[in-house]
C-alpha cells in the first residue's frame, strides 16, 4: 500500500536561523519520537552522544561583544550524498522521494558513511542502547530499535510520512502540504522548521527557499543538500571574516 | 669482492636445512610467546564483538582508528614480496636469491593479518564476514560495487591467492628435497606437498615458466591493491587532506619504502638466528639498503607534493587539518618523529658504504623506518578526521583504547607466529636458487684483478 | 635452467681492439654524408621559419597578455620533457651497474645540450606568464597578501630551469672528458683541435686519483640532475599549466606529468639509437639488447602513465564537485576528448600491445617505434594540457572552474611555425653537437669490452658479465 503511494517528490527542509532561538525543543522532540538513545555524561565526554538533531553554537566576537550563532544541524539529504556510493552493502541509498535512507538490518557497522558525511550528522551505536524500565513505555512503535554496530542518522520523520501517506489515503485525499510534520518542525516554538516537498511549487519550503536569506551549507563540497537555510539577520554583522566560496 | 664464499650443494642443503631438520628449545619459546599474546588478543577481540566497538577509541567524528592505521600498515609491509621477488626476477639481479622466499612469505603473512583488520573494525563483525562476498546469498542484494570497501577483498584476495601460489610452486622443489631427507608423518605431508618432483629438465622448464609468468602477472595486482586500499581514502569528498589524486602512488611507493625495510629486519633476524652469515652477507643488505635509498627518495617525492598541495589552495578546512598534523600538540611531536625515523635519519646513513655493509646497523634503521611509516599512516588518517571541515563544533579528538592497543600488538605477534612456522617447516632460503647462483658465477680477469662476474641467460 | 626459448640466437657483443674502438667512434662524424648535410639543411631552414613566426607572433600580440603564447609553450614543455630527461637513460644503467647502457650514454646525455635552446624560449614565455599575485602557486601564498618570496614564480623557475642546464652540460662533459682526451691525443699533430679538445678534456691524465673523482662526480651529478630534472617539470606543470585553472587541486597532476617527460625521454634515445644504428652504420656498438633493456623501462613507464593518470581521474570522478566535474570536462571529455583519446592510444594501448611481446622488445625497429609514437603522444599531451589551461578566462585565487570552454584552442600561423620551429631547432642543436661530440662513449665501450666476454655453460654459449663492486 505504502509503495502505491510514492510518487515523484523531494522532501526537502527550510530553517530560518534568524527564528531560532537555540531553544533545543527539536532535539527533545526527536529524540522521544524516533527512540534515540539516552546520552548520559560518559557518552558526551567520549564524544559518541546519538543527536540527530543538535544545536551547533559557534562564538563570534571577543568579550564583551561575544555572540552566539545557533544552526540547527541534521542529515542534509543531498542529492549527490558523497555517504551513499562507500557503504559496501547498500545498508544506505537515495529512495525516489529524495530521502537518504537508512536501512538498520543491512548495516553492517564500517563506519565510511560517517567519514564521507562532511556535516557529521550520522551517529553509531557504539553501545547497546538501554533504556530503563521505566521509560520503555514512552517508546514510539513505529519507529525500530537499533543495537550496537549500526548506523543511524535523521531519516526526516519517514514514520510520519509513511503514516501520513497511509492516512490520506485511507480518507481518498490527496496529501497536501502541511500534512507530513517531522517531530523537530512540530516541536519547534517559532516556527523556525519548515518542511515539504521541493517539487511542490506552492509549498511553503519552494517558496522560502528562493528568498534572499536562502543559502545552503558547505555548498562548495557539492552535495547538493535539500535543507536551506535562511541567513540571520544582523545589523551589526560585517562581511569580515567570511568566505567567499564562489 | 661481493664475499662469494665456497659451499659445496652438500654444505649447502645442510646448513639451510638445519632449522627443517632438527628441533630447537627456542623455537617453542618463541611459538608459546607468539602464541599467548595472539590468544590475548583473541580475547580482547572477543571483549569487542561481545561488548559492542564501544571498547575502541572511536567516536565521532574519528570513526576510525588504530585497527584502520594497522590495516594500511600491514598491506604496506605485504608489498615488499612483490617488489623484491618479481621485479628482481625480471630484472636478473643476482642478489636478489636469498631474500626472495623470505619477502614472499613475509607478504602472504603480512597479508592474511591485513585481511583479518577490516572484520574486526567493523560494528557487527559477525555479518561483515560474508556480506561483502560477491554474492546475494539469498537477500537479494548484491554488494555494492562503487564503494571502495568492495574493491578492497577483491584486491587484497587476488593478492593473497598470487602469493600463495607464487611462494609455494617456487616452495616444491625444496619440498622434494625435504621429502628426501624425514620419514614419518613429516614425509607423508612433504610428499603430498612435492606434487611429484623428480627434477627432470621438463619439471624445471615449467617451473620456471611459471615463476616468469607469475612475476609479470603478480605485479600489477601489486600496484592495484594498495591503491586500492589508498582510494578507501582519496575517494571521501568530506575530509580535507585525504580527497588528493597522489594518494594511490604515494601509499604504492611507502608501502615499498615499509615493505622493503621489513625485509631487511627479517633477514638481518633471520642471518644472526640461524648463523647464515654465509648465505645473507653484507653485500645483500648493501644492494637493499642502496634500493631503499632510491625508493625512500622518491617516497618523500610524492609526501612533498601531497603536504605542499594540501596548503596550496589555501582553504582553512585543509590548512586546519596540516596544522593538526604538524603543528598541534600530539600531531608535532608524531611529525617529527616520523620525518625523522621514516627519512633523514636512516637515509643520510646509508649513503655511507659502512652502514650498508653492517647488517647490526641495518637491522636497527630498517627497524626505525617502519616505526616512522606506522606513524604516517597514523597521521595521515587521524588528524584528518579530528579536523573534518570548516564546521569546528563537531571538530574531535582520538585517543587509543588498551583493546586497540592489544589487537595491534597481536597482529604483529600474529605475523611473527606464521613467519616462524614457516621457517620450522620449509627452508626460507630458497636452496635451489642459492645452488643456481653458484653454477652461474663466473670470474673475469682484467690484468691482475679478478672480477667476479655472471652468465647471463638471456 | 634454460631461458624457455631454446632458439639459438646470436649473441651480440662488442670484441674489437681498443684502438679500432676509438679511430671507429672517432671518425665516425666526418663520415657523416648527404643524409646528414640535408637533415642539417631541413631543419635548419625550419628553425629559421620558427624565429620569423616568433616575430610575428610579437608583433601581433606582444607579451601583454599569456594566452597568446599558449602553443609555444605547449612546445616549449614538450620539448623539455623528452630532451631534459633522455639523460636518465644515462644514468640510471650507470646507477644501477647495467652494462647495457653503455652505447646509448652519450646519445642519451647529448640531449641535455638542448637545455640551452630551452633557456633562450623560456625568455618570452616568463615575460607574458602572469605574476603570483591574486592566483594559486606553489610558493605557499597567503590568499589575501601579494606572493612570496618577490619574484615567484618568475625568477625561481629561471633559477631551476638554469640549473636544470647547467647540470646536464656537466654531466654530458664530465662524462665525455676522457673522450676528449683521447681526441687531444690522437690530433696531437694537428694543432686547432687538439688545442679545442685539449681545453676541453681539462688536463685528464687518466690517472687513478682522476679515475675516482671522475666516477664520484658521475654519480653525485646524476643523482642531482635526476631531482633537479623531477622537480623543474613538476614546477613547470604547476606555473604553466595547474595554476592557471581556478580551483583545481590535483597533486598527481605534476607526478603524471614527470612519467610522460620520462617515457618520452626513453623514447627518444629508442629512436635516436635506431636512427644511428640504422642510418650511421653503428650496429657493431649499439646491439639489439640496448633496444631490450630499454624497452622494458618504456613498458613500466607507459603503464605508469596509465595508472597515475587513472589515479587522478577515479577521485575526480568519484568527488563529482563542481570543479572536478568541470576539470573532466576540461580535460579529458570534453572539447579535448579526441585528443585525450588519441593520447590514450599514443602513451598507452599501443605501447602496450606492443611492447608485450617478447619478439617486439628484442628487435631495434620494435622499441624505436614505439618510441617515436610515444614521443608523438607528448606532443598531443602537452598541447592538450597546455592550450586548455590557457584557455580559461579566470584564475583567481578562491576562485572555482565554472566554465568550460567549448572548443579546443587552434594555433594560428606563427603558432604553427613556432612549434616547428622548436622541435626542429632541438633536432639541429643535436645533429650540430654529433659533429663535434662523440656519439658514442668510446671509453664506455672500452670499458664494458672488458667486462663481457662468451663462454659456455654445458655446450651453450652464454654471455658472461663482469659485476664490478
Amino acid at each position: 500500500m505504502v509503495i502505491q503511494e510514492r510518487t515523484e517528490k523531494k522532501y526537502g527542509m527550510v530553517v530560518d536561523i534568524d527564528r531560532c532561538s537555540g531553544c533545543q525543543a527539536c532535539v527533545v522532540a526527536c529524540q522521544s519520537e524516533n527512540n534515540v538513545r539516552i546520552n548520559d555524561e560518559r557518552d558526551f565526554l567520549q564524544r559518541r552522544a546519538v543527536q540527530w538533531i543538535r544545536i551547533e553554537r559557534y562564538w563570534e566576537g571577543e568579550f564583551p561583544n561575544a555572540k552566539a550563532r545557533f544552526i540547527p544541524m541534521f542529515c542534509q539529504h543531498c542529492d549527490d550524498a558523497p555517504c551513499e556510493p562507500v557503504c559496501p552493502v547498500y545498508a544506505t541509498y537515495h529512495n525516489n522521494e529524495g530521502l537518504n535512507v537508512q536501512v538498520y538490518n543491512r548495516c553492517i557497522g564500517t563506519r565510511f558513511c560517517a567519514n564521507n558525511d562532511p556535516y557529521n550528522v550520522r551517529f553509531f551505536n557504539y553501545w547497546e542502547p538501554v533504556w530503563p524500565e521505566s521509560l520503555r513505555n514512552q517508546l514510539n512503535p513505529d519507529v525500530s530499535i537499533r543495537s550496537r554496530g549500526i548506523m543511524e542518522k535523521c531519516t526526516f520523520c519517514v514514520q510520519r510520512i509513511r503514516r501520513a501517506g497511509r492516512d490520506a489515503k485511507k480518507a481518498d485525499q490527496q496529501l497536501t502540504d502541511g500534512d507530513i510534520n517531522p517531530a523537530c518542525v512540530q516541536a519547534c516554538p517559532t516556527d523556525a522548521l519548515v518542511f515539504g516537498d521541493l517539487k511542490d511549487e506552492n509549498s511553503k519550503v519552494s517558496i522560502l527557499k528562493n528568498h534572499e536569506r536562502s543559502y545552503r551549507v558547505l555548498e562548495h563540497v557539492g552535495t547538493s543538500p535539500s535543507v536551506y537555510y535562511l541567513k540571520k539577520v544582523d545589523k551589526h554583522a560585517t562581511e569580515e571574516g567570511h568566505e567567499v566560496h564562489d | 669482492m661481493q664475499q662469494r664464499v665456497q659451499k659445496t650443494e652438500r654444505e649447502i642443503n645442510r646448513d639451510l636445512l638445519r632449522p627443517n631438520l632438527t628441533l630447537q628449545l627456542r623455537f617453542f619459546v618463541v611459538v608459546g610467546v607468539c602464541a599467548t599474546i595472539v590468544a590475548m588478543a583473541g580475547g580482547a577481540l572477543a571483549y569487542a564483538i561481545i561488548k559492542g566497538v564501544g571498547v575502541y577509541g572511536v567516536n565521532r567524528p574519528v570513526m576510525w582508528g588504530f585497527i584502520i592505521v594497522n590495516f594500511v600498515f600491514w598491506v604496506g609491509i605485504s608489498h615488499a614480496g612483490v617488489m623484491l621477488s618479481a621485479i628482481l626476477r625480471l630484472a636478473q639481479a643476482e642478489w636478489r636469491r636469498p631474500a626472495t622466499r623470505a619477502a614472499e612469505v613475509l607478504t602472504m603473512f603480512a597479508l592474511g593479518t591485513a585481511a583479518l583488520h577490516p572484520v574486526l573494525h567493523t560494528g557487527r563483525q559477525w555479518r561483515t564476514l560474508y556480506w561483502v562476498f560477491p554474492y546475494d546469498f539469498g537477500r537479494g542484494i548484491w554488494p555494492d560495487i562503487r564503494s571502495p570497501f568492495v574493491w578492497d577483498p577483491s584486491a587484497i584476495f587476488t593478492y593473497l591467492s598470487g602469493t600463495i601460489m607464487f611462494v609455494f610452486i617456487l616452495l616444491v622443489p625444496d619440498i622434494a628435497v625435504l621429502r628426501d631427507r624425514t620419514t614419518g608423518i613429516m614425509h607423508k605431508v612433504y610428499t603430498v606437498a612435492a606434487l611429484g618432483w623428480r627434477g627432470n629438465s621438463k619439471q624445471w622448464q615449467l617451473q620456471l615458466l611459471a615463476g616468469i609468468l607469475l612475476s609479470a602477472l603478480i605485479l600489477p595486482v601489486f600496484v592495484s591493491v594498495h591503491s586500492i586500499v589508498s582510494w578507501d581514502f582519496a575517494v571521501a569528498i568530506a575530509v580535507e587532506g585525504w580527497h588528493a589524486t597522489i594518494f594511490a602512488p604515494y601509499f604504492v611507493i611507502g608501502a615499498v619504502h615499509s615493505g622493503v625495510a621489513s625485509v631487511i629486519t627479517f633477514l638481518a633476524i633471520l642471518r644472526w638466528v640461524f648463523r647464515w652469515e654465509d648465505y645473507i652477507r653484507p653485500t645483500h643488505f648493501d644492494a637493499l639498503a642502496r634500493l631503499m635509498v632510491i625508493v625512500a627518495t622518491g617516497w618523500f617525492y610524492f609526501l612533498v607534493i601531497d603536504f605542499g598541495m594540501g596548503f596550496y589552495t589555501g582553504e582553512p578546512g585543509e590548512i586546519a587539518v596540516r596544522y593538526a598534523q604538524m603543528g598541534e600538540w600530539p600531531g608535532n611531536m608524531l611529525f617529527i618523529i616520523f620525518i625523522t625515523t621514516g627519512y633523514f635519519l636512516p637515509i643520510p646513513l646509508w649513503l655511507l658504504k659502512n652502514v650498508r655493509q653492517s647488517p647490526m646497523l641495518m637491522f636497527w634503521s630498517s627497524l626505525f623506518v617502519n616505526i616512522g611509516m606506522w606513524l604516517e599512516r597514523y597521521i595521515l588518517i587521524i588528524p584528518s578526521l579530528e579536523r573534518k571541515q570548516s564546521l569546528t563544533f563537531t571538530w574531535g579528538h582520538y585517543a587509543p583504547s588498551p583493546i586497540e592497543v592489544m589487537l595491534v600488538i597481536g597482529s604483529f605477534a600474529l605475523v611473527t607466529l606464521g613467519l616462524v612456522t614457516f621457517c620450522k617447516f620449509f627452508p626460507i632460503i630458497p636452496m635451489y636458487d642459492v645452488k643456481e647462483g653458484k653454477v652461474l658465477e663466473q670470474v673475469i680477469r682484467i690484468g691482475k684483478i679478478n672480477v667476479p662476474a655472471v652468465f647471463r641467460e638471456e | 635452467m634454460t631461458n624457455g626459448h631454446g632458439s639459438h640466437h646470436v649473441i651480440e657483443i662488442t670484441e674489437k681492439p681498443p684502438l679500432e674502438v676509438n679511430n671507429e667512434l672517432f671518425g665516425w662524424s666526418s663520415t657523416l654524408g648527404s643524409k646528414y648535410r640535408l637533415a642539417i639543411g631541413i631543419t635548419g631552414i625550419l628553425f629559421l621559419l620558427g624565429i620569423v613566426g616568433f616575430i610575428m607572433k610579437v608583433q601581433q600580440n606582444g607579451f601583454s597578455d599569456y594566452v597568446p603564447w599558449a602553443y609555444l609553450t605547449a612546445a616549449f614543455g614538450f620539448v623539455m620533457l623528452f630532451a631534459m630527461s633522455a639523460p636518465m637513460l644515462a644514468i640510471v644503467p650507470r646507477l644501477a651497474r647495467g652494462h647495457w647502457g653503455r652505447p646509448i650514454s652519450r646519445i642519451a646525455e647529448l640531449w641535455a645540450l638542448i637545455g640551452i635552446l630551452l633557456l633562450i624560449v623560456m625568455i618570452p614565455l616568463l615575460l607574458a606568464l602572469p605574476e603570483a599575485d591574486g592566483r594559486n602557486t606553489f610558493w605557499f601564498v597567503d590568499k589575501y597578501r601579494e606572493g612570496w618570496p618577490p619574484g615567484a614564480p618568475h625568477v625561481w623557475l629561471a633559477l631551476l630551469m638554469v640549473g636544470l642546464v647547467v647540470n646536464g652540460i656537466a654531466l654530458l662533459w664530465t662524462a665525455a672528458i676522457p673522450d676528449f682526451a683521447a681526441i687531444r691525443d690522437k690530433s696531437i699533430s694537428s694543432g686547432k683541435s687538439a688545442k679545442l679538445y685539449g681545453k676541453l678534456a681539462l688536463g685528464w691524465r687518466g690517472t687513478k686519483r682522476q679515475w675516482r673523482s671522475l666516477r664520484a662526480s658521475h654519480g653525485v651529478l646524476g643523482a642531482l640532475y635526476f631531482a633537479t630534472m623531477v622537480w623543474s617539470q613538476t614546477m613547470i606543470n604547476y606555473d604553466f599549466s595547474q595554476s592557471l585553472i581556478p580551483g583545481m587541486r590535483d597533486s598527481i597532476f605534476p607526478a603524471w606529468y614527470v612519467i610522460s617527460g620520462l617515457q618520452s625521454g626513453v623514447g627518444l634515445v629508442l629512436v635516436t639509437a635506431y636512427i644511428a644504428r640504422k642510418f650511421g652504420n653503428l650496429q657493431d656498438y649499439i646491439h639489439v639488447n640496448q633496444f631490450w633493456s630499454a624497452s622494458k623501462i618504456l613498458l613500466a613507464l607507459s603503464l605508469l602513465w596509465a595508472y597515475f593518470w587513472w589515479s587522478g581521474f577515479i577521485v575526480y570522478w568519484y568527488g563529482k564537485t563542481e570543479t572536478e566535474k568541470n576539470i573532466i570536462d576540461l580535460f579529458w571529455f570534453g572539447a579535448y576528448k579526441p585528443m585525450f583519446i588519441l593520447n590514450m592510444l599514443l602513451n598507452f594501448f599501443i605501447p602496450l600491445i606492443f611492447l608485450m611481446w617478447n619478439r617486439v622488445r628484442k628487435s631495434d625497429w620494435g622499441p624505436a617505434f614505439v618510441g617515436f609514437i610515444v614521443i608523438l603522444g607528448s606532443l598531443v599531451n602537452c598541447i592538450r594540457i597546455f592550450t586548455a589551461a590557457f584557455s580559461l578566462p579566470d584564475r583567481a585565487i578562491g576562485h572555482q572552474l565554472h566554465t568550460v570552454p567549448e572548443s579546443i584552442m587552434k594555433p594560428d600561423l606563427p603558432d604553427v611555425l613556432m612549434v616547428s620551429g622548436i622541435i626542429s631547432g632541438a633536432i639541429l642543436l643535436y645533429l650540430i653537437a654529433i659533429r663535434y661530440i662523440p656519439i658514442i662513449s668510446a671509453w664506455e665501450i672500452r670499458e664494458g669490452m672488458l667486462y663481457q666476454t662468451v663462454r659456455y655453460l654445458h655446450k651453450l654459449p652464454l654471455k658472461v658479465i663482469g659485476k664490478p663492486d
